[in-house]
């Protein structure tokens, strides 16, 4: 009998063992779940009223709201996804610049929880199942099965819009200057379930495609603007570099499960576009917006051609052969050990790995069939933006109006510097009413842009955000900047679909739906692209994409897309 | 009825009476009852959420029922026969290569004459067994790249040099060899235990006889042995659907899931990445229902041609 119990599903253990825990806690088992839950849920309202008016009394203004520094320090926990680049000089965000000047200037101290670096759902998914939450949730709309408004609905998070009308004056007064940002901030039915980053100003663009210069130069072509062009350019360099992998599709910015490894096209999809279909990023899948009709590019006539040209390239070498099995170690080692000749991706990773083998590299504009072809489609930032770095309070925190203002500091004038920026005097200063980094932030040997967006400043939290204006590594380069104002002006995003929202029956459906297209959809176009299956069976996997119902995930993003229009 | 209640009676009552005598053996019980009370069996309460559509927040009171429509659900995916498939097919494969394997070794361990050699060999069979999983991984997969090791010897014979996990055909060698690899002198441990328990007597007779080694080997050390590998083996088939899923999440990709994709790596995806929990518990009580009908017929098969068995 022991053995079934060994041999139940890994999920089923995760709850169970919760349920045990609590079980020889002196609590029954199985019954712990239902009532309680319940009964906290209801009860919290009453808490949270009970605490607003102690903290009123306690060390309040006038008006209600909260001021800093509080009197007495307080610590909220806080569950976040740890970057990588990070990792590297910190133990926890508390070892940025920017976490320890707010806890002076609001003595609040925030605890972080950081699931192991690449397993951010499955943590998160544990977490929830565990029913023991920190205080703020980063993250969470996006990770919670069926989307902030079902885990409002759960009573997990809390709905933040009267927290946010009393104690983030700053955020408020954001949302009502900035109609865009008005209809980004909350869902369909005007719950507002996170406190999301928000844009200063539209944000250049970051994501294309580069060529090693000298590479380039020796076959004598041009810059390619065409799908033509770049087999033309590809095929002479693997013709001048028969080892190398001309053309390298990198893996960073991508959210997991969103890369061409994965799927076939980059985050971007920046030669999908070209054949006048979309790839949306991460949470939307491959859905996209071609003038208010939802489309899933996946099942659209124009993939077929665009499958034709991967698996031309593929057979020819032109892309990397072993491309699913390689991860982004395996992609870096190839572009810095000089066996790659372009790549896509972020720009600023790109200037940083072709300079750190001193190679010199330019940028294409994005590729487009015929000369002159609009580009409909490029790497955007929403107002606001990006939903994975939304942080949301959950119904287990005590001091929900301390974390609102906490988080609403990052919306003020000061605060925002201090996101940003880092410390006046110390890693920026002002030049003609321009913040700009200081020396120790642009160049210091040991501390390349990436780790310095978290180490002297804090890149990912929900934030009055400056953009590339704010990041070392595209100041620091004159030429990144120019680059990525050039494709920024090549085209628009008009494909991009905008950050719906789903209720939450919707959200519970469409997941139903993706999480089994999207193994089959993957298998077959990694077959399509390695030439395993020929491209003569498209037709026969589209038919099984429908039989799979994909249309009604298409139809369930038709409505939600409909009323965001109309909102 | 009045014999029936009469008989419930009469066990009550002995039953009362065997505790008031062995009142200390019972007490000393009470600790190990409530372990498998608390870990193994209050837990399968929750194998409720396999018919619910279940989410954390609500629990298992405030979650939708749905009947047997996760088990539908799973039989008609696509994916079904193939995870059947797989699973079925990677653990017969293990048991007719993996299982001989520690036994081939325990007997050639054990013919070894120099005492310094066995203990070194046996030593360098364990080594792999304390290598974290992950490293084992990173080395199957370096090993098996187009660059790796392996394809740099098979081009000296002229192959062409292929990334050999991306061959839906070579994953099964390469999970079972390997496994083969890190599991086989660990496990040579149980039967070198026991064939040093067997009586140096009986060798010396047949040499006297004039038996050689192969001959002793079967006729002693073989014979002596059944017993154990015949529980071992009854008690690995009872695992049969406990695939190492670790293994094959970290080796596999989207080109091999035709073989590599097994039922505990799809409960993995859906359960853990996709918080489905319900449908993920439904597929997981699926398993061990198989898995536990396959360990009974094991059973029963082993007590009726060996006598030997676990209950």
């Amino acid at each position: 009998m022991r053995r079934i119990q060994k041999a139940a599903a890994l999920a089923m253990c995760a709850c169970m063992t919760a349920s045990v825990l609590a079980g020889c806690g002196g609590q029954d088992g199985a019954s712990v779940s239902p009532a309680e839950t319940k009964q906290e849920a209801k009860a919290e309202p009453e808490t949270v009223s009970e605490q607003s008016t102690e903290t009123k009394e306690d060390g309040a203004g006038q008006d209600g709201g909260v001021v800093f520094p509080l009197k007495e320090q307080v610590t909220l926990t806080m569950w976040a996804p740890f970057n990588v680049n990070a990792a590297s000089v910190m133990e926890d965000y508390n070892g940025s610049l920017t976490f320890q000047e707010m806890e002076k200037r609001t003595n609040v101290h925030i605890e972080f929880i950081h699931p192991a670096i690449g397993q951010d759902s499955e943590q998160f998914n544990l977490m929830i199942a565990s029913q023991e939450y920190p205080d703020m949730i980063m993250g969470g709309i996006t990770n919670y099965k069926g989307g902030g408004d079902l885990a409002v609905e759960e009573g997990v998070f809390l709905q933040l819009n009267d927290l946010i009308d009393q104690y983030a004056p700053n955020y408020k007064a954001i949302l009502e200057s900035n109609p865009e940002a008005k209809r980004q901030a909350s869902s369909d039915s005007g719950i507002m379930s996170a406190i999301l980053p928000m844009m200063r100003q539209e944000n250049l663009c970051w994501y294309g495609p580069s060529i090693r210069k000298d590479w380039l130069e020796e076959t004598g072509l041009a810059i390619p603007e065409t799908v033509e062009e770049w087999e033309e350019l590809l095929v002479q360099m693997k013709k001048n570099h028969p080892d190398s992998t001309p053309l390298l599709f990198h893996t960073s910015g991508a959210s997991a499960g969103n890369s061409f490894k994965e799927r076939g096209y980059d985050f971007w999809g920046i030669f999908m576009s070209a054949y006048g279909i979309g790839a949306s990023s991460g949470t939307f899948g491959a859905m996209y917006n071609d003038n208010g009709t939802a489309k899933y590019a996946p099942i659209e006539e124009g993939f077929r051609a665009y499958l034709e040209t991967m698996n031309r390239w593929y057979e020819k070498g032109l892309i990397d052969s072993d491309y699913p099995a390689r991860d982004m170690d395996g992609i870096n080692a190839l572009l810095t050990s000089g066996m790659a000749g372009a790549m896509v991706g972020s720009v600023d990773i790109a200037s940083n790995l072709f300079d750190s083998q001193n190679v010199e590299y330019v940028t294409a504009p994005y590729p487009v069939l015929k000369k002159g072809d609009a580009v409909r489609l490029r790497a955007y930032d929403a107002v606001a933006s990006p939903l994975g770095n939304s942080v949301s309070v959950t119904t287990q925190c005590k001091n929900p109006e301390i974390a609102v203002a906490w988080l609403d500091y990052a919306f003020s004038e000061e605060g925002s510097l201090l996101y940003n920026f880092g410390m006046e005097g110390d890693t920026y200063t002002m030049v003609d009413g321009m913040p700009t980094f200081t020396d120790k932030v642009l160049n210091d040997p040991d501390i390349p842009g990436e780790t310095a967006l978290y180490l002297y400043k804090m890149q990912v939290f929900p934030q009055l955000r400056w953009g590339a204006l704010a990041n070392p590594s595209t100041v620091k380069k004159p030429k990144v900047l120019e680059e990525k104002t050039a494709w920024t002006n090549q085209g628009k995003a008009e494909l991009t679909m905008p950050p719906i929202s789903l209720t939450a029956q919707e959200g519970d459906e469409l997941a139903k739906i993706l999480n089994t297209t999207d193994v089959y959809q993957n298998e077959m176009v990694t077959k399509f692209i390695m030439g395993v299956e020929p491209l003569d069976k498209f037709d026969e996997y589209v038919e099984q994409m429908k039989k799979m119902h994909i249309e009604d995930a298409v139809a369930i993003y038709q409505g939600a897309l409909d009323r965001y229009l109309s909102r | 009825m009045k014999k029936t209640k009469n008989s419930i009676a009469r066990v009550l009552r002995n039953l009362k009476r065997d505790m008031m005598r062995n009142k200390y053996v019972y007490f000393m019980a009470i600790p190990v009852v409530v372990f498998y009370i608390c870990f193994c069996y209050l837990p399968m309460g929750g194998l409720l959420i396999a018919f619910q559509d279940y989410s954390p927040a609500k629990g298992i009171w405030g979650s939708r029922w749905v009947g047997l429509g996760n088990f539908v659900d799973f039989f008609r995916d696509y994916q079904f026969p193939r995870l059947l498939r797989n699973t079925l097919a990677l653990s017969f494969e293990l048991i007719l290569f993996g299982f001989p394997a520690p036994i081939l070794l325990a007997l050639l361990i054990n013919e070894l004459r120099g005492k310094h050699y066995r203990k070194f060999v046996q030593t360098v069979s364990y080594l792999p067994h304390f290598i974290s999983l992950v490293v084992v991984c990173g080395l199957i997969s370096n090993f098996t790249a187009s660059t790796g090791v392996i394809n740099q010897v098979l081009s000296l014979f002229g192959l062409e040099p292929k990334t050999m996990l991306m061959d839906p055909g070579l994953f099964h060698p390469i999970f079972i060899l390997s496994d083969i690899w890190q599991t086989a002198g660990w496990s040579s441990i149980v039967y070198l235990a026991a064939i040093s328990g067997i009586d140096p007597g009986l060798y010396e007779a047949a040499a006297i006889d004039g038996a050689g080694r192969f001959r002793r080997i079967f006729h002693i050390t073989l014979p002596a042995l059944v017993p154990t590998i015949t529980i071992l083996l009854i008690m690995r088939i009872g695992n049969i659907m406990n695939l190492g899923y670790e293994k094959i999440i970290l080796l596999y990709n989207p080109t091999i899931m035709e073989t590599a994709d097994i039922i505990s790596t799809f409960t993995y995806r859906r359960g853990l990445l996709d918080a489905d929990y319900g449908f993920s518990t439904a597929v997981g009580m699926f398993n061990s229902f198989v898995n536990f009908a396959i360990l009974v017929l094991a059973n029963k098969l082993s007590q009726k041609t060996t006598g030997e068995s676990l209950w």
